[in-house]
C-alpha cells in the first residue's frame, strides 16, 4: 500500500505538471462513469486555473502588452519554475517581473520588464496598506508619515501614462509613485524630480525639518520648504501623508 | 450536547460588504473571517483590515476559519503560519478557529487548493498527531471541517466518516460540519449522505457550512461557492438539524459574490428550515428516521 509521503508527492507532481501521466496514478478509483483521469485533472484544472487568474488579474497591463494568450502561456511557465510556495497565493507574481527580464520574447514591447515592475508594486502597496502598520515615532516636532503602501521608484518609461491608457508612449524619464488609499484603490502617478526627493527622505524620515535639511544641499532651504508647502496639502488629500504636528 | 456554544446564523465576511457591515445594515448573528485575509503578507500587523475586523468584533460575534494549516500534509507543521494565527487570535479572540481536513502542499510546494486524504490509519495518526500539536500549541480545541472531493483512492480503509470520527476520537477537537461537501462528496462517490452524517460523532460538531455547488457535463459535482445552496443541500440540512442540537449555521459564498442582502436571504432560507424543524421538535412531531 503506498505511503501517505509517496501518495501525496505523486499527487502533487501530477497536479504541477511535473508528471503527465494519469496511469501511473493508479490508486486513484474511476467510479460512476467518471474516470480517474477527469478525477485528477479537475485538480489540476482548479490549481492551475486558481494561479494563473491571479497572475492575470494583478498583471493585467503586462498581460495587454505580453498578448493575452501568449500571456498565459507564460504565466504556466514561469509557475514552473517559481511554484507557490507561500499561504499567500497574492505573492505568487513575486518574481513575475525577474523571470520576464530573462525570458523576454524576441518580440517584446522595450518597456514590458517595466510595467511588469509596476504592476507588482501595486501589489505589494495594497497588502502593505492594508497589512502594515505605521510606526510611532519618538520625534517631537511636525512630522509627515508616508503611508505604507508608497512605492517609489524611477524608469526610462512614462508607466502612470502606459498603465492608466493600457498603450505605449514615446521614452520618458520619470519619477513614479504608487500607493492605496482607504477605499481600497490603487494609484500611480508621476513626480518632479522635487518631489521625488521628498518624498523619499519623508519615507526615511517623517521629520519635516530633518528631511528638508537632508534632501539636497544643492538646493535652497527657501526652494525645499515652498515646494513642500505646495505639496503636502496636495498629499494630504491623495491619502499619501499625515500631518503630525508633534508635541 | 454540543461541546460549542450556539451563536446562531452567520455568514463569511466578506471586504465588500464591510461598509455594510460597519454601517450595521447586517441583520445576521455573527461573522466567520478568513484568518489568513487578517495575518497578511509580507508580514503580520495590525494594519486597516485588520482594524475593520476588530470594528466588527465589538458587535458582533467573530470565528476564524483558515486554509493553509495543511494538517494533513507530510511536511512539518508551519510553526511561523501557527505563531501568526496565535497573534490573530489573542488579537480577535474569536470564539473558535477551523481548518480543513485536507492536505495543501508537500516538499514545501502550496498548490493553494484543499487536497483529499485517503481514509488510511497511518493518515488518522498523522492527522491526529497535527491536530493535538495545533491544539497544544493554540491552547484551545481546532474544529476540522470536512472538505468535498472529487477523487476516492483503493487504498482507503474507511470510509470519510468513519476517518472523521476515527480522529474526533484522538483529538476530542471539534467538527465544522460542510453539509454541501457532504452532498458534493456523497454524489462523486456513490454513497448515501444520510449515512455520514448518522456516522459521525454529532457532540463535536460547532458549526455547519452551506454553500453552492456546480454539475459539470459528466455528472461530477465541483464546490464552487458561487451560486446559491441547492435544494438538495437544503434537504440534507434538515436531515441533520433533526439529530442535532441548536448549531451555529453560516452560507459560504466566495466567487461572483452578490449584495450583502442577497447573500443574507440564502442564510434565511437555512434558518426557516431549522425553525420549523425546532418547532416539530417542541411539539413532539416525529423528526427523523434513525
Amino acid at each position: 500500500m503506498i505511503n501517505l509521503r509517496d501518495f501525496q508527492q505523486q499527487l502533487y507532481s501530477f497536479i504541477s505538471r511535473q508528471t503527465d501521466s494519469p496511469d501511473s496514478l493508479n490508486f486513484v478509483i474511476s467510479q460512476k462513469n467518471i474516470s480517474r483521469t477527469e478525477r485528477l485533472l479537475s485538480y489540476r484544472s482548479s490549481y492551475e486555473v486558481g494561479t494563473t487568474e491571479c497572475i492575470e488579474s494583478d498583471f493585467v497591463v503586462t498581460g495587454v502588452f505580453y498578448g493575452k494568450e501568449a500571456f498565459s502561456g507564460f504565466i504556466r511557465e514561469y509557475l514552473t519554475v517559481h511554484t507557490p510556495d507561500t499561504h499567500y497565493i497574492n505573492e505568487i507574481g513575486r518574481n513575475l517581473p525577474q523571470y520576464l527580464k530573462t525570458h523576454l520574447p524576441k518580440d517584446a514591447s522595450e518597456e514590458l520588464v517595466d510595467v511588469a515592475t509596476l504592476e507588482w508594486l501595486m501589489i505589494e502597496s495594497f497588502y502593505d496598506y492594508f497589512t502594515l502598520t505605521t510606526e510611532k515615532s519618538t520625534l517631537n516636532g511636525p512630522q509627515a508619515i508616508c503611508t505604507t503602501s508608497l512605492k517609489l521608484f524611477k524608469s526610462p518609461w512614462p508607466l502612470h501614462k502606459i498603465w492608466a491608457h493600457e498603450e505605449s508612449h514615446p521614452k520618458e524619464n520619470t519619477n513614479i509613485m504608487v500607493w492605496t488609499t482607504k477605499d481600497r484603490r490603487v494609484h500611480c502617478e508621476s513626480l518632479t524630480d522635487l518631489e521625488f526627493k521628498i518624498l523619499n527622505g519623508l519615507q526615511a524620515n517623517p521629520d519635516l525639518e530633518s528631511a528638508i535639511d537632508e534632501i539636497d544641499s544643492s538646493l535652497s532651504t527657501e526652494v525645499v520648504t515652498k515646494s513642500l508647502q505646495e505639496a503636502l496639502q496636495q498629499w494630504i488629500n491623495l491619502e499619501i501623508i499625515t500631518f503630525k504636528q508633534g508635541e | 450536547m454540543s461541546k460549542y456554544p450556539y451563536l446562531g446564523y452567520g455568514l463569511g465576511l466578506r471586504s465588500e460588504h464591510y461598509e455594510d457591515v460597519l454601517a450595521k445594515k447586517s441583520r445576521v448573528d455573527w461573522f466567520e473571517a478568513l484568518a489568513e485575509n487578517y495575518m497578511g503578507i509580507p508580514q503580520s500587523g495590525h494594519g486597516p483590515m485588520l482594524e475593520t475586523l476588530l470594528e466588527v468584533r465589538a458587535f458582533k460575534p467573530i470565528v476564524l476559519h483558515c486554509v493553509s494549516s495543511n494538517i494533513g500534509g507530510v511536511d512539518s507543521l508551519d510553526l511561523e503560519f501557527l505563531k501568526n494565527l496565535k497573534n490573530l487570535i489573542n488579537i480577535i479572540q474569536p470564539e473558535w478557529i477551523s481548518d480543513h481536513l485536507c492536505w495543501t502542499g508537500v516538499n514545501a510546494h502550496n498548490t493553494h487548493g484543499l487536497l483529499p486524504m485517503p481514509y488510511t490509519k497511518e493518515a488518522v495518526e498523522h492527522v491526529s498527531c497535527n491536530i493535538n500539536r495545533i491544539q497544544d500549541f493554540l491552547g484551545q480545541r481546532f474544529m476540522i471541517e470536512n472538505t468535498s472531493s472529487y477523487m476516492s483512492f483503493n487504498h482507503s480503509e474507511m470510509q470519510e466518516w468513519e476517518f472523521i470520527t476515527e480522529i474526533i476520537k484522538k483529538t476530542d477537537c471539534g467538527l465544522l460540519l460542510d453539509v454541501n461537501n457532504v452532498y458534493v462528496s456523497s454524489q462523486n462517490h456513490d454513497f448515501n449522505p444520510e449515512h455520514f452524517i448518522k456516522g459521525i460523532p454529532l457532540d463535536n460538531v460547532g458549526q455547519i457550512h452551506l454553500a453552492g455547488h456546480q454539475v459539470k457535463d459528466s455528472g461530477l459535482i465541483i464546490d464552487t461557492h458561487d451560486a446559491p445552496v441547492k435544494d438538495e443541500v437544503f434537504d440534507l440540512l434538515a436531515f441533520t438539524m433533526k439529530l442535532l442540537d441548536k448549531t451555529s449555521i453560516m452560507v459560504e459564498w466566495d466567487s461572483d459574490i452578490p449584495t450583502l442582502s442577497k447573500y443574507e436571504a440564502e442564510l434565511f432560507k437555512a434558518k426557516d428550515i431549522v425553525e420549523r424543524i425546532q418547532s416539530d421538535k417542541l411539539k413532539g412531531l416525529p423528526t427523523a428516521t434513525l
